[in-house]
């Protein structure tokens, strides 16, 4: 049975016809294997999500038996006065009127570059 | 001319690019990430075990369709290949055991060849029928003798002459004993020239 050199059936086999694979196959096991790795790579973020959510919600209870049953002492935060408070709302309603007009103007330069770069291709 | 250089130069690149590299990297690559490094392994067995896997199961659109299971299998358990048996062993495994729990499915009836007629028939004998000059008839016939083979023994017998695989490895890949690949050889050899026979006889 080693010889394989002596075996009558061994040039017989040789010879047998081979089937060819369909043409797109590879395109098709590309395909599929790019979209299983899309979905293990969704499953590991929702595994990972889920895993700081666990943790946060942990943290969390600790914090709420450290305060409840272990009896931590109580904890005073002084405020600061609002006197100052009108002033500080307007700057920050100031900050974000700027920041949205900077974005509308970033998204027509945008657009306008996009559209000449695909002129320019075709 | 210069065109005609340039595309068969580009067309050799791939297959040069396969000798180059070792299946092994190729695996160290898909685990660090780079998908695409799959196709490499593609090109380089899915033609062999796509008709591996049509020789046991008979059918075009079911040995594309399994063809695409053993490689997605592959590719999501490339992570258990330790290394034991060569990535190909590894990769006929699960070829091998994806065609036949598929063809078991389907539960065909086989033609059984008694024991006795088995045992009758001696080396000699297939020495002599197949050493004759017609090898055309000879290997329609033998097309024909392998379908009537029931699906196992003709995964084995493919295994062995078709993709030149050592009794080892057809033991690695069947799970069967070094012992049990070898008495299997044996007698589907025999199986094969008994129905071969039988076909001549019915032809004359």
């Amino acid at each position: 049975m080693e010889n394989r050199n002596n075996d009558l059936f061994e040039g017989l086999f040789s010879r047998l016809h081979e089937e060819s694979l369909p043409e797109d196959f590879r395109l098709k096991m590309m395909n599929k294997i790019f979209a299983e790795t899309r979905r293990i790579k969704k499953r590991n973020e929702r595994f990972a999500l889920l895993a700081v959510v666990v943790a946060s919600v942990f943290m969390l209870s600790l914090v709420v038996v450290a305060f409840i049953y272990l009896d931590i002492g109580k904890i005073n935060i002084s405020l600061p006065s609002f006197s100052s408070l009108p002033f500080y709302i307007y700057i920050g309603i100031l900050g974000f009127i700027l920041l949205c007009i900077d974005h509308r103007f970033r998204e027509i330069y945008k657009k306008k570059h996009s559209d000449k770069t695909s002129e320019n291709r075709v | 001319m210069f065109r005609k250089a340039v595309t068969s130069s580009s067309a050799l690149r791939p297959l040069y690019r396969m000798e180059l590299y070792t299946d092994s990297y190729y695996i160290q690559r898909i685990h660090a990430g780079e998908t695409a490094c799959f196709a490499c392994i593609l090109d380089k067995y899915s033609r062999q075990v796509y008709s591996l896997i049509f020789k046991v199961v008979n059918n075009k659109e079911d040995a594309e369709e399994l063809a695409q299971d053993v490689f997605m299998k592959v590719f999501k358990n490339l992570g258990s290949f330790k290394g034991d048996s060569s990535f190909s062993t590894w990769l006929y495994r699960i070829a091998y055991n994806t065609a036949i729990s598929q063809v078991r499915k389907k539960k065909m009836e086989y033609t059984a060849i008694e024991d006795s007629v088995i045992n009758n028939v001696s080396e000699e004998d297939i020495a002599n029928v197949l050493g004759q000059a017609d090898q055309t008839g000879q290997i329609e016939r033998l097309e024909v003798a392998l379908e009537i083979l029931q699906p196992e023994e003709r995964g084995v017998i493919l295994l062995f002459y078709m993709k030149q695989k050592s009794v080892e490895e057809i033991s690695e890949i069947t799970g069967l004993s070094l012992s049990n690949v070898k008495t299997r050889l044996h007698r589907i050899r025999k199986k094969l020239f008994i129905i071969m026979s039988d076909i001549k006889r019915k032809e004359e």
